[in-house]
C-alpha cells in the first residue's frame, strides 16, 4: 500500500510537472505520511489520523523545500493527494444517487470535517515554517550586528 | 510587444503573472515582483496581485510606469512556479540581467499535454490500489482516466469552460467505469471512479486559498476558496449524475 501510494504520488507529481527529482522526494514523503495515516487510523478517528498525517507530510515538505531550494507547494500538493477525501466524496455522492439522503448527509459532514482538518494541518505547517524562517532571520541579523 | 518595452517593469509583471497562472501563492507572486523591481533600482513600488489580475506601478529612472495584466486561465504547473521563482531569485542576487531573464522566459515550455495525460492515467491506476481496488483494476482505471483526460484536454482547447470541462470528464469517468463494471463484474467500480477523479480534486486551490488567507491576501484567498468549492461540487455532481441513473 505504501509502495502503491509512493508510485502514484510520483506519477501525479510528474503530471503537474514537479520535475523528476522533486517527484521522487514527494513520492517518498507522501508514502511515509500515508503509512502514518494508516497506522494512526487504527487508534484515532479518521479526522485525527488525516490531520496528523497531513501535518507530518507538510512539515516534511516545508523542510525539504528549504533544502532543495524549491517552493514548498511543489512537494506539498502531491503529498496530500492520497489523503484528500476522494473516496468519501464518492461514497457520499453514491448515497445521494441511490436515494439514501440520510447516509448522504452523514457522508457529506464527515467529508467536510476531514477536508477541514486537512486544511488546518496545511495551515499549521505553513505557519510553523514561517515562524522558523523569521526566527532564523532574526538570529542572523543579530549575528551580523 | 515592442522590443523597447522590455524593461524591468514588464519583466516583473510577466514573472508574477506566470507565477499566478501556474498556481503559485499570491504573496510569492507579489514578492517576486517587488524584489525584481527593487533589484532594478525602482522606487515607490506598489504591486497588487489577484488570481484574476495583476497591477504594478513604480518609478523607474524617474519615469512613472504602470502595467496591468488580466489573468484568464489558472492551472497547476509546479515546474513553472519553480522556474519563475528561480529567475526572480537570480535577478535579485545579481546573477541574471533583465535581457537574460527575458531570454529565459521565452525558453519556458508549457510541457507536453499528452505526457501529462499519460502520467495522470498511470497515477490514477496506482491510486486505485491505494483506494481499495485489486490488481485487476489497474488497466481499466488507466484506460478510463486516459479517455476522460483526453476529452478534458480537447474541451479546454475549445474555450475557457473551467468547471464544465471538469464536470464532463467526471461524467465520462463515472459512465465508463459503470459500463466496464457492467460488462466485466470482476472490476471494482468504486476504485476506478475514485482513481479517475482524484487528479481533478482541487487540492492546490484549497491549499493556496488557505495560504493566501493566512498571509492576509483575503480577496485571493476567498477567490481560490470559491474556485475549490465549485470544483468539488462540480466533481461530486458529475459523479452523482451518473450513479443516480
Amino acid at each position: 500500500m505504501g509502495l502503491a501510494s509512493a508510485v502514484s504520488i510520483f506519477f501525479f507529481a510528474l503530471s503537474v510537472r514537479s520535475g523528476r527529482k522533486n517527484s521522487i522526494v514527494a513520492g517518498l514523503i507522501g508514502a511515509a505520511s500515508y503509512v502514518l495515516y494508516m497506522l494512526l487510523s487504527r487508534r484515532l478517528s479518521e479526522v485525527g489520523a488525516v490531520f496528523f498525517a497531513t501535518l507530518f507530510g507538510c512539515i516534511c515538505a516545508e523542510t525539504v523545500a528549504r533544502i532543495m531550494k524549491a517552493p514548498a507547494t511543489v512537494f506539498s500538493i502531491p503529498i496530500i493527494i492520497p489523503l484528500v477525501p476522494g473516496l468519501m466524496l464518492y461514497r457520499t455522492m453514491l448515497s445521494f444517487g441511490q436515494g439514501d439522503n440520510s447516509g448522504g448527509v452523514d457522508g457529506a459532514v464527515s467529508t467536510l470535517l476531514v477536508a477541514g482538518s486537512m486544511s488546518l494541518a496545511v495551515t499549521l505547517a505553513t505557519l510553523a515554517a514561517r515562524l522558523v524562517t523569521e526566527a532564523q532571520h532574526k538570529h542572523k541579523n543579530k549575528q551580523n550586528g | 510587444m515592442k522590443a523597447a518595452d522590455n524593461d524591468c517593469v514588464v519583466l516583473a509583471i510577466r514573472i508574477a503573472e506566470g507565477m499566478m497562472r501556474s498556481g503559485g501563492e499570491t504573496y510569492r507572486a507579489e514578492e517576486c515582483c517587488l524584489s525584481i523591481l527593487k533589484a532594478c533600482g525602482a522606487i515607490d513600488i506598489s504591486v497588487v496581485a489577484f488570481p484574476t489580475a495583476m497591477l504594478v506601478s513604480a518609478y523607474v529612472e524617474g519615469v512613472h510606469r504602470a502595467e496591468s495584466v488580466s489573468i484568464k486561465s489558472r492551472g497547476v504547473d509546479l515546474e513553472g512556479i519553480a522556474t519563475y521563482n528561480s529567475i526572480s531569485r537570480r535577478i535579485t542576487a545579481g546573477e541574471l540581467d533583465v535581457e537574460g531573464a527575458f531570454e529565459e522566459l521565452d525558453r519556458i515550455k508549457s510541457g507536453s499535454p499528452w505526457l501529462s495525460v499519460l502520467y495522470t492515467a498511470v497515477a490514477a491506476g496506482f491510486f486505485s490500489f491505494v483506494f481499495g481496488g485489486g490488481t485487476v483494476d489497474f488497466v481499466p482505471t488507466v484506460l478510463v482516466t486516459a479517455i476522460a483526460q483526453i476529452f478534458k484536454l480537447y474541451a479546454d482547447r475549445l474555450g475557457n469552460f473551467n468547471f464544465l470541462s471538469v464536470m464532463l470528464s467526471c461524467i465520462i469517468t463515472a459512465a465508463l467505469a459503470r459500463g466496464v463494471v457492467a460488462l466485466f463484474p470482476v472490476f471494482h467500480q468504486e476504485a476506478i471512479i475514485v482513481g479517475g477523479i482524484i487528479s481533478m480534486v482541487p487540492g492546490l486551490a484549497l491549499t493556496n486559498s488557505l495560504r493566501d488567507t493566512i498571509s492576509g491576501d483575503l480577496i485571493s484567498g476567498a477567490a481560490r476558496m470559491f474556485d475549490a468549492l465549485i470544483t468539488a461540487v462540480v466533481i461530486a455532481a458529475g459523479v452523482a449524475m451518473v450513479l443516480a441513473m
